[in-house]
């Protein structure tokens, strides 16, 4: 066996490449044995990583095995880039931010397949006893395979890779000793038909010589996840895939186990072996041999490789980062969003899902050159406009397109739709908030030019958007010319939901032009001043010509362009408007100079750590589940993405800032769908959502009075000032003319915001707000209801001509929902109200007398509230949605399967509202909010009949229904819920989300994890948190972060065993436990863990 | 049969192939086929096939067309299968459209379609107006196309011909969508179908109708000029088409047609051409 030297490496030409993904196998090609600890390959791997490599681990052994010989000592940032593929193609793991492991993927062996793998051994075992009569064992303690040792003698127990011909001699001679003609490769036969009988149709069967396997997966399954999950979602060609291993070759007439690593996926990926090959290696395979030790200096040699190739600033192909920008992408799939190809017909859903917004500005994903099914857009928070003509309704602005280019190669401009697209992949990238793009494409003149971009709304400073785009003509020399515009966009036909902007001036300051635009009916100015250069790979700067026209401002660059070369574009644009400050030209003009003065690296290193610190706060790690996994950290992006916790005069829209739909307009929504999110983990957002609130209590009083009530009755559609702009009616395409009452009659979202004060006042103890805002809206909203309805001649309190969240069914009296959530409403006026006498009575002074308030009111509330009419079957706990649902007609949905459509469309809205079906079901969101006042039994009563009858055609109800399923333990429907609720947006064939992201259902599906599945619910007697969880089967645990009265809590819930672990970090302690179970005081810094087994008795 | 050397001429006018076979019932096709001829600015081609090739007149009396319902008009004869010989011609003329009856004895059981159709609907290289028999020989105007549209990108992407027709004849189109129960998902990326999900529809429907629209323009290539219209319609979808075009006295409907007329196959294609009060125009797309 020869050692590794240079010469070897130099003599195979194709390992002279940087490679971007390094696989390879463990034992015997990285390391000599499992026992060894040498930091020289844990070195060398790490400054791989540090480079952006994604080394891949595939190897036959357990995870804590490779854990404790190289990623446990590895520091966390680097590791992300680290995947350890173990159990010979059962499990993939990943690292998280803290660099803990996570479970990518994982095969289990169903209860059918275990029995089977077992019996197929013991059959392989008993006929080569029968055979030879020798001593032959079942190894069974291995994660879906079983091991047949051929060769179960003390001396070769545990036999070095080194000494592989040695080992093959001594069971080929024991074999064919005992009378086994064909040795090893018969046993393989063997097993082979054996486990085919067993009805073990696709088994594996390897053998590592001493062994032979019978299992369900091999290394093939670990490279084909790498080569789709990692590879192929990053653009990264097999090509640019090594994998290495030591036996690639035949042994004994088997094929090696690192043979499986070659299949269809990895068959264009360079292989090399380091083993010793005495069969020879198959056709693809570079055979070095010398052993770990040589492919150290490979990886070693591909370290110097990559350091040479950042140095030159190649191209993206043979580069660490793809991009050549500051920053690299997200490694790790769960945290990415792919699109690759163009398909026109999606580009309005995809500009939606791939917006990148900070809470102050949002721009949706658009292409920056423009296609004929492009609808770029770029909101700004709380800037609407209004036309001026009767009955018109506030419309969020679109402000100037401030990303849109034009590349013009010799005269022909490039578009995605000339010429040929050779590649083209946008990538969402959600951990650093950042909207990738790489585009190769060839124009019908052959010429190649590869376009690379990112773009951010930034978090640590949210006036700036950023821009950066690198241009490289790969097979040409040639005159380029780059503008870069910022474009208004004006209403058009096709655009019917867009509002104009008017431009009332082009003002050049001294340095920085800025444009500036006002909003129609409501006067806002908004300010844009773009700052972009561009420069040369070898730092040098090209000077732009810069046009101010009447409507758009124009930078345009022109050179001639050398082949190989790359021109990066940078370009920033600052925006305020006069809801920021009084003078939005000036402080755009300056914030620009600002940020120009310090390099671009800067702004989106800080940006960076911006989204760092939010994900460090609300990341939800589910382990088992990539979908899942993908789908909440889609919505937390979002979610974080809508706010602003520094705005206490907006709220947030129905679609964020990602699409025109909606217009911008809140709803209950944000109360109900979006406020535990930031509740829990942005309390600052929460507070500046429900200040908007208080801010906007004088319009919801006069809407109260206008309708003949007391108190606040909040719009059910609101948009600056609060004042309702609910659309009066609206002409559906089948041509009816369907009046809009929600607007009218939909009251509840006066307990909705109350509902949200209470809940975030209990969970951050926000003394200061609640003293200042809070009260004062559950006491106005208490006063509301007690205006609201009336205590009749049955003595009951009646609130009638209602629409419930269940939106079918109009002019309703007597509301489940609405009554029993304005009962709570009530008594929480009381309690305000004792609470401002007890604790704050200088307070109470003051409200009481600028309210009015009196004694007698305050008793009227409760006797009122104890009256309130929420009716139950006593004979099967039904609650009756309300007066006269249970008597109308009753209609099998399931009959209507499969629908794409939702049943008022098929029903019509006259039937459906003469019927039981309902949009969402108000009784089952009530049990969500207000569980500990419903039985056990009453919660599944409802629960059950309930379901059956609601068509889930609002985008927030599966998710209530998933949260309230989980609770009941009903996990195969609450996943139903769940992966409904998590497709609303993500599925790519319904078009749902073009007009913008549902942000209301991605909210409720944070709480149908954490409230549903993590069953995470306030302590009864308000001093801590409980938990009760039911995690779905494929799920092995979930980890949150919450916060609870200014401490942090780490929480872990685990399947199998039920498991709960929370660690508290903060200053005080914390009630934390388990619903019907034990309760702890934690201290700060302590972990507190426990487990349980299911089922009976005493299960703590 | 006609000359090989035309094959690839670009240079000829665009053409519309009407077959003719002697029958009352074909006649049908020849007012909407000269109305569709002068909007396209192509050359009307009335085709015969048949056993053997008869002089000019005699062929003309054949066909029962008199001086003046030909005039204007060019006439091929092939010999053999009246479909292929159809087909064939319009192959090689490349033609914009054929425009024949339904049927000229009877239709297919099932189908709504003659022998001869259902092959020519099945292999020809052009859109197929289908004209039923029992609309006679009264003079027709396009002023009203009605699109069926199941959301999907490739029926955008099928309504050249309509929106070509459109534009020449200043006519308007209607889109109809239609909600039908039982439904399955459509699975093609792109599509969009009538909300799953309407949360408030006093947004949920400006944004539908918004978006529908938008893509069928982009991907339909509809210029601005062509009045465009969405309309929806639940039930089954071929009851739906044939009341709404009965509903506005359209004229004309587009059908875009996967390509398959086996039993248990294209039944809303078969339901409105059996039921359809006006001309169908078919136009096979890629499934």
């Amino acid at each position: 066996m020869s050692l590794p030297n240079g010469a070897a490496l130099r003599s195979a030409p194709p390992l002279r490449r940087a490679f971007r993904v390094i696989a390879f196998d463990w034992d015997g090609t990285a390391v000599m044995s499992r026992q060894e600890d040498d930091g020289t390959v844990r070195a060398v791997i790490q400054r791989l990583l540090e480079r952006g490599v994604l080394v891949v681990v595939i190897t036959g052994t357990n995870f804590p095995t490779i854990d404790r010989q190289l990623s446990a000592s590895l520091p966390a940032p680097p590791k992300h880039n680290l995947v350890i593929a173990t159990n010979r193609g059962s499990e993939v793991y990943g690292f998280d931010a803290d660099g803990q492991p996570v479970v990518l993927w994982r095969r289990v062996a169903t209860s059918a397949e275990n029995p089977l793998l077992t019996a197929a051994a013991d059959a392989v075992r008993d006929t080569i006893v029968a055979c030879t009569g020798l001593d032959i064992r079942v190894v069974s303690n291995r994660m879906n395979r079983r091991k047949i040792d051929l060769i179960p003698l003390p001396a070769w127990s545990n036999p070095p890779k080194s000494a592989i011909g040695d080992l093959l001699r001594a069971v080929q001679a024991r074999l064919e000793g005992g009378g086994l003609d064909g040795g090893l490769r018969a046993v393989v036969d063997l097993a082979e038909r054996i486990a085919r009988e067993k009805g073990l149709f696709e088994a594996r069967i390897t053998s590592d010589v001493k062994h032979v396997e019978i299992g369900l997966t091999d290394k093939s399954d670990s490279v084909n996840w790498m080569m789709r999950e990692l590879a192929q979602p990053r653009g990264i060609p097999p090509e640019d895939v090594l994998i290495g291993g030591d036996e690639f070759g035949p042994i004994g007439g088997v094929a090696g186990s690192d043979a499986k690593m070659i299949t269809r996926l990895t068959g264009k990926a360079v292989f090399v072996s380091v083993g010793p090959e005495p069969g020879g290696v198959p056709a693809p395979v570079i055979h070095l041999g010398g052993g770990p030790a040589c492919f150290r200096e490979l990886l070693a040699g591909q370290v110097v490789l990559h350091e040479q190739t950042r140095q030159r600033g190649k191209t993206a192909a043979a580069t660490a980062d793809p991009f050549d920008f500051p920053v690299m992408l997200t490694s790790v799939p769960s945290w990415l969003l792919v699109e690759e190809g163009f398909q026109p017909a999606r580009e309005h859903e995809i500009e939606s899902l791939f917006a990148v917004a900070n809470g102050f500005v949002g721009t949706r994903g658009s292409l920056a050159e423009g296609s004929t099914l492009s609808s770029p857009a770029t909101f700004v928070s709380g800037v609407f406009a209004i036309e001026r003509e009767a009955n018109a309704i506030p419309e969020l602005v679109v402000a100037p397109d401030w990303t849109r280019l034009r590349l013009v190669v010799d005269d022909h401009e490039l578009r995605l739709t000339e010429g040929e697209m050779l590649e083209h992949r946008r990538v969402l990238d959600l951990r650093q908030g950042i909207l990738w793009r790489e585009w190769r494409h060839r124009d019908p003149s052959g010429r190649i030019t590869t376009v690379r971009g990112l773009r951010l709304a930034s978090l640590a400073d949210r006036h700036v958007l950023f821009q950066a785009v690198t241009l490289t003509p790969e097979n040409y020399s040639g005159h380029l010319r780059l503008e870069a515009l910022v474009l208004p966009l004006s209403s058009s036909a096709t655009q019917p939901s867009i509002v104009r902007t008017e431009l009332v001036a082009g003002a050049a300051l001294s340095e920085t032009s800025a444009l500036v635009l006002q909003a129609r009916g409501t006067g806002v100015v908004i300010a844009l001043t773009p700052g972009s250069y561009l420069q040369t790979d070898e730092g040098r700067i090209i000077t732009p010509a810069t046009e101010d026209q009447d409507e758009r401002l124009v930078q345009r660059w022109s050179w001639e362009a050398e082949i190989g070369r790359s021109y990066r574009l940078n370009r920033v644009v600052v925006v305020h408007t006069t809801r920021d400050t009084t003078k939005p030209v000036e402080a755009a003009a300056t914030h620009q100079k600002r940020v120009a003065s310090a390099d671009v690296e800067h702004l989106i290193e800080k940006h960076v750590a911006a989204w760092g610190r939010v994900w460090d706060v609300a990341d939800i790690v589910v382990d088992g589940d990539p979908e899942a996994q993908r789908a909440l950290r889609f919505a937390v992006y979002h979610l974080v993405s809508a706010a602003n916790p520094a705005d206490e005069r907006t709220s947030i829209g129905a679609r964020a800032l990602t699409g025109p739909s909606y217009k911008g307009h809140a709803f209950w929504d944000t109360e109900i769908y979006l406020m535990p999110f930031y509740t829990f983990t942005l309390p600052a957002v929460a507070r500046a959502l429900l200040m908007y609130r208080y801010h906007t209590l004088p319009a919801a009083r006069e809407k109260a009075r206008t309708l003949g009530y007391r108190g606040a009755l909040y719009a059910w559609e609101s948009a600056g000032d609060g004042v309702e702009t609910t659309p009066p009616f609206v002409l559906a395409p089948d041509g009816q003319v369907i009046r809009i009452r929600t607007g009218e009659q939909e009251h509840h979202i006066s307990a909705d915001i109350a509902y949200a004060v209470w809940q975030y006042w209990q969970v951050t103890a926000d003394d200061g707000f609640f003293v200042a805002a809070g009260a004062e809206i559950l006491l106005e909203t208490a006063r509301f209801w007690a205006s609201r309805g009336q205590i009749e001649a049955d003595g009951r309190y009646h609130i009638r001509h209602v629409i419930g969240p269940d939106e079918y069914h109009e002019d309703v009296d007597d509301d489940a929902y609405t009554n029993a959530i304005a009962r709570w409403n009530l008594e929480r006026g009381v309690e305000t109200v004792e609470l401002l006498r007890a604790r704050w009575p200088e307070r109470w002074q003051e409200v009481a007398e600028r309210l009015r308030s009196t004694e007698q009111e305050v008793q009227e509330w409760q006797r009122r509230a104890g009256k309130m009419e929420v009716r139950f079957d006593s004979s099967t706990d039904v609650c009756d949605q309300f007066q006269g649902y249970l008597d109308r007609e009753d209609i099998d949905l399931a009959a209507y399967e499969p629908r794409a459509v939702a049943m008022d469309v098929l029903l019509g809205r006259e039937r459906i509202q003469q019927s039981q079906v309902l949009k969402q079901a108000d009784v089952v969101l009530l049990l969500s909010l207000l569980w500990d006042r419903f039985p056990p039994e009453v919660r599944a009563a409802n629960f059950r009949f309930y379901a059956p009858r609601t068509a889930q055609d609002s985008s927030l109800s599966p998710a209530i229904h998933a949260l309230v399923a989980a609770r009941l333990g009903d996990l195969t429907l609450a996943e139903r819920y769940f992966r409904q609720t998590a497709t609303i947006d993500l599925a790519n064939t319904m078009g749902n989300a073009a007009g913008g992201v549902h942000v209301g259902a991605l909210g409720a599906l944070w709480q149908a994890t954490v409230f549903g599945y993590a069953g995470m619910r306030l302590h009864p007697r308000g001093k801590g948190l409980l938990f009760d969880p039911h995690l779905p089967a494929r799920w092995h645990n979930l980890r949150f972060a919450v916060r609870w009265r200014g401490q942090n809590l780490r929480v872990k819930v685990g399947a199998k065993p039920p498991s709960v672990e929370i660690d508290l970090a903060g200053e005080s302690t914390v009630t934390i436990g388990i619903v019907d179970g034990p309760e702890v005081e934690m201290l700060p810094g302590q972990r507190w863990c426990i487990s349980w087994e299911d089922g009976k008795g005493s299960r703590w | 049969m006609a000359d090989q050397s035309r094959r690839g001429q670009a240079a000829w006018a665009p053409t519309i192939v009407v077959p003719l076979d002697g029958s009352e019932h074909a006649l049908v096709a020849l007012p909407i086929a000269r109305v569709l001829a002068e909007l396209e600015k192509a050359s009307l081609h009335v085709v015969h096939v048949g056993k053997r090739v008869l002089p000019p007149q005699q062929l003309l009396r054949t066909l029962g067309l008199s001086p003046e319902q030909f005039r204007g008009s060019v006439i091929d004869q092939a010999i053999g299968s009246p479909a292929q010989g159809i087909v064939q011609l319009a192959r090689e003329w490349q033609s914009a459209l054929i425009v024949m009856c339904t049927y000229t004895a009877l239709p297919q059981p099932g189908v709504g379609l003659g022998r001869v159709a259902e092959e020519v609907l099945a292999t020809a290289p052009c859109p197929v107006v289908l004209v039923s028999p029992e609309r006679g020989l009264q003079p027709w105007a396009l002023r009203q196309i009605v699109v069926p549209h199941d959301g999907t990108p490739t029926t955008d992407a099928a309504i050249h011909p309509a929106v070509d027709l459109a534009e020449q004849a200043d006519a308007e189109l209607l889109v109809l969508h239609v909600a039908a129960p039982g439904a399955s998902l459509p699975t093609e990326p792109g599509t969009v179908t009538a909300p799953r999900y309407l949360d408030q529809p006093q947004h949920e429907w400006p944004s539908w109708v918004h978006e529908f629209v938008g893509r069928f323009r982009g991907l339909g290539h509809v210029p601005g000029a062509v009045p465009l219209h969405l309309f929806l319609a639940t039930g089954e979808p071929a009851d739906a088409i044939v009341r709404f075009v009965r509903d506005h006295q359209s004229d004309l409907i587009a059908l875009a047609w996967r390509g398959h007329l086996e039993e248990k196959r294209a039944a809303t294609l078969k339901a409105v051409i059996t039921a359809a009060p006006c001309p169908v125009m078919v136009t096979r797309v890629e499934a």
